[in-house]
């Protein structure tokens, strides 16, 4: 989220003052020792509902304010690209060192303010001492958690289908080359041993593609090589945006979960308890953030400034639908989340028009 | 080496998508009906497609895992389901989910169910039961997240199922069980593998530990004094059943394995993982086990997370992948 959100400030040059304000408001609800205590507490994975409400309520934690269309688009990049990272894993301890990048990056987004910095650097020493000394067992179990979580969520997004990382029916394309998990021998060398364990015979035959063994382990220091490109930026210098061929949203995610039981209502409202007046209130003033106008559909980041000619937009232009208002809805959720007044409502007419929506909040 | 073995065949569609679990496909070969069962787990069910023998007629039945002593309480994460047969007519399906396994029908009754967590136990503590095998002519076994073994008497016919006793041996959670007559093998998170056996008075003994190479072993296959373990470092391994020596070691896969399955009749071997791979192995004992390549075929962009043979012969294999909802085949030539 905090990648999407970032790249968009700076893509529509809002003041860097403005940008760092946002971004460490955002931070430091998110790393706040109360919510994440909370976050940390064992427990059993949250619903789709209550993942989406939490993270309307951090999107919303500066004076960034973002749109139904906006927040729905933020939402499901994120849980696609995050969808990407647990997937591609090499092994599943390497859910650590994505994590661990995502962590790195945040660090550096509010390098310049000590208190946010100071509570990261707390997550990241909890977050090792959690986690770091899992074996690969409990990392796969946590990897299946996380993939039940995500599964049948296969929106397209645009800079996953430009990369040929995903494909047309939203399944992600897995490699079949490639450098290897640490420790994983490449395939296929049978050694065969006798009845007193001594080695008779090793043979070797071709795997059916090209693997490079893996060099190096990850590092959790602080800094270290993680040895993994997945959970860093993919969207340095990149458009992103998602994308709903013929017209319709490919499987934007489900919120209605037939399992919600009083337990989860319970968790649900505990958690997101955890931020309620955590964030800047609606007196002071705020800025709109339309993430992906529908005036901006389709069009590369690159060419924004250089229009592409009219044949090429169309090409590249596909139209999104998401209607926020079909979704099944939790009264006492709702409710909760009404309290919070998170969502402003935006004039559709002029609204259209981000740099105007920009140059009126700033 | 050939690889062309096996051919892709039309897949069968099933409702849901696979869910990422290991042994996320359970196979019953059905000749008297001329059809076959699959078994799929999705999130917290199981996705029943019944498909005749060419593939023409398809249906599909689905059975939710909830606690049924608790009245409106939520689904729970199903971990494996698995058909078993008892003695030659009895088939059941057995499901094992986070916080318990149930025994349905083939038409999907539910026939008996056994809770893990007490009602003292808090929501929150990380459970779960995973590997199931049919021991013997009247036992099923299914493992749980503390490495005991619950072991389950079933008759030949009639309701009345009980939980009989567990066997306490592996230090850490089951990963899969696997059985032959009256032996079984059940391996865990550390890799290690217990080699067991059901005694003529129902007793179970077991014969020795096989110690784990650091990852867990997710899948495992018995066969004509045999254990073959699939591990999560994508290393096959061969054992002998008599004695428990490594008889060959395989580096079979980039990725973690997901499923291991044996045919009886010929003593072909297939390994699933998730670099979307299908390996088949050739092996013999004799006297000591031996293994040899026997072909692999690629899914493209599958993660797989289940194969099978659907015969005895070894001829056609179907498999199952994360996120997908059909079942793919491939057929000897």
């Amino acid at each position: 989220m905090m990648y999407i959100l970032d790249q968009r400030l700076h893509a529509q040059n809002v003041l860097k003052d403005k940008t760092s304000k946002v971004v460490n408001d955002i931070v430091s609800t998110m790393f706040s020792k109360h919510f994440i205590d909370e976050l940390f507490r064992p427990q059993l994975m949250y619903s789709k509902r209550t993942m989406r409400s939490v993270f309307d309520r951090l999107a919303h934690s500066s004076l960034l304010r973002l749109n139904a269309a906006s927040m729905d688009k933020l939402y499901d990049l994120m849980i696609m690209v995050v969808k990407q990272q647990v997937l591609m894993c090499l092994r599943p301890k390497d859910i650590l060192f994505i994590t661990l990048n995502h962590l790195d990056a945040i660090m550096e987004l509010v390098k310049d303010n000590p208190s946010t910095l100071q509570q990261v650097n707390y997550v990241y020493r909890l977050f090792i001492k959690v986690y770091a000394d899992l074996s690969d067992g409990e990392f796969q179990l946590l990897r299946q958690t996380m993939l039940t979580f995500f599964q049948d969520c296969h929106i397209r997004v645009t800079v996953f289908l430009k990369e040929k990382v995903q494909n047309n029916d939203g399944l992600f394309v897995l490699p079949r080359s490639g450098v290897v998990g640490w420790k994983i021998e490449i395939p296929v060398v049978i050694k065969l041993f006798n009845e007193n364990g001594e080695l008779i015979k090793t043979t070797s035959s071709n795997p059916g593609g090209r693997y490079i063994p893996s060099s190096k382990e990850g590092s959790i220091e602080p800094k270290g090589d993680r040895c993994t490109q997945l959970g860093r930026n993919i969207y340095d210098d990149k458009c992103i945006e998602t994308s709903g061929g013929k017209g319709r949203i490919v499987g934007h995610t489900d919120l209605g979960e037939p399992s919600s039981s009083d337990a989860d209502a319970i968790a649900q409202l505990q958690l997101l308890s955890c931020l309620i007046g955590m964030a800047s209130t609606s007196q002071k003033p705020e800025m709109q953030l339309n993430l992906f106008g529908p005036g901006l559909l389709g069009e590369d980041e690159d060419n924004y400034e250089d229009q592409p000619t009219p044949g090429m937009e169309k090409d590249k232009s596909i139209e999104i639908k998401i209607d926020a208002s079909k979704k099944q809805s939790c009264a006492e959720l709702d409710r909760i989340m009404g309290e919070m007044s998170l969502e402003t409502s935006v004039p559709s007419s002029d609204g259209d028009d981000l740099l105007e929506l920009m140059d009126s909040a700033l | 080496m050939s690889t062309e073995l096996y051919k892709k065949e039309k897949s069968v569609k099933s409702k849901h998508s696979a869910s990422l679990l290991s042994n996320n496909l359970t196979v019953q070969l059905m000749l008297a009906e001329s059809s076959v069962r699959y078994g799929i787990v999705h999130k917290s069910l199981v996705d029943i497609v019944t498909a005749s023998l060419d593939g023409s007629m398809v249906t599909s039945k689905q059975i939710y895992f909830k606690d049924p002593s608790v009245p409106g309480s939520s689904m729970q994460t199903v971990m494996q389901a698995k058909w078993v047969t008892l003695g030659i007519q009895r088939t059941l399906l057995v499901v094992a989910a986070q916080k318990g396994i149930q025994f349905f029908e083939p038409d999907g009754t539910l026939l008996f169910w056994h809770n893990l967590a007490s009602a003292e136990d808090t929501a929150c503590t990380s459970m779960y039961a995973r590997g199931i095998a049919a021991v013997g002519s009247n036992f099923v076994c299914v493992g749980t997240h503390t490495g005991d073994i619950l072991y389950f008497k079933v008759p030949l016919k009639g309701k009345t199922i009980a939980f009989s006793g567990k066997l306490s041996e592996h230090k850490k959670g089951i990963c899969c069980l696997a059985a032959s007559d009256n032996l079984m093998a059940s391996s865990d998170m550390d890799g290690d593998i217990f080699l067991w056996k059901v005694s003529s008075n129902d007793v179970f003994l077991p014969l020795f530990r096989i110690p784990g190479y650091q990852s867990p072993c997710s899948s495992l296959g018995l066969w004509n004094e045999c254990v073959v373990g699939g591990y999560g470092s994508g290393h096959l391994r061969v054992f002998c059943a008599k004695t428990g020596a490594l008889a060959a070691e395989v580096a079979a896969h980039t990725r973690w394995i997901n499923a291991v399955d044996i045919a009886p009749k010929t003593g072909l071997v297939l390994s699933a993982g998730e670099d979307s791979f299908v390996r088949l192995w050739h092996l013999s004992k004799d006297p000591f086990p031996q293994i040899s390549v026997a072909g692999s075929q690629y899914h493209v962009d599958s993660q797989l997370v289940g194969s099978c043979f659907v015969q005895d012969e070894g001829k056609v294999i179907a498999s199952t992948a994360y996120d997908k909802n059909e079942i793919m085949f491939l057929v000897a030539r």
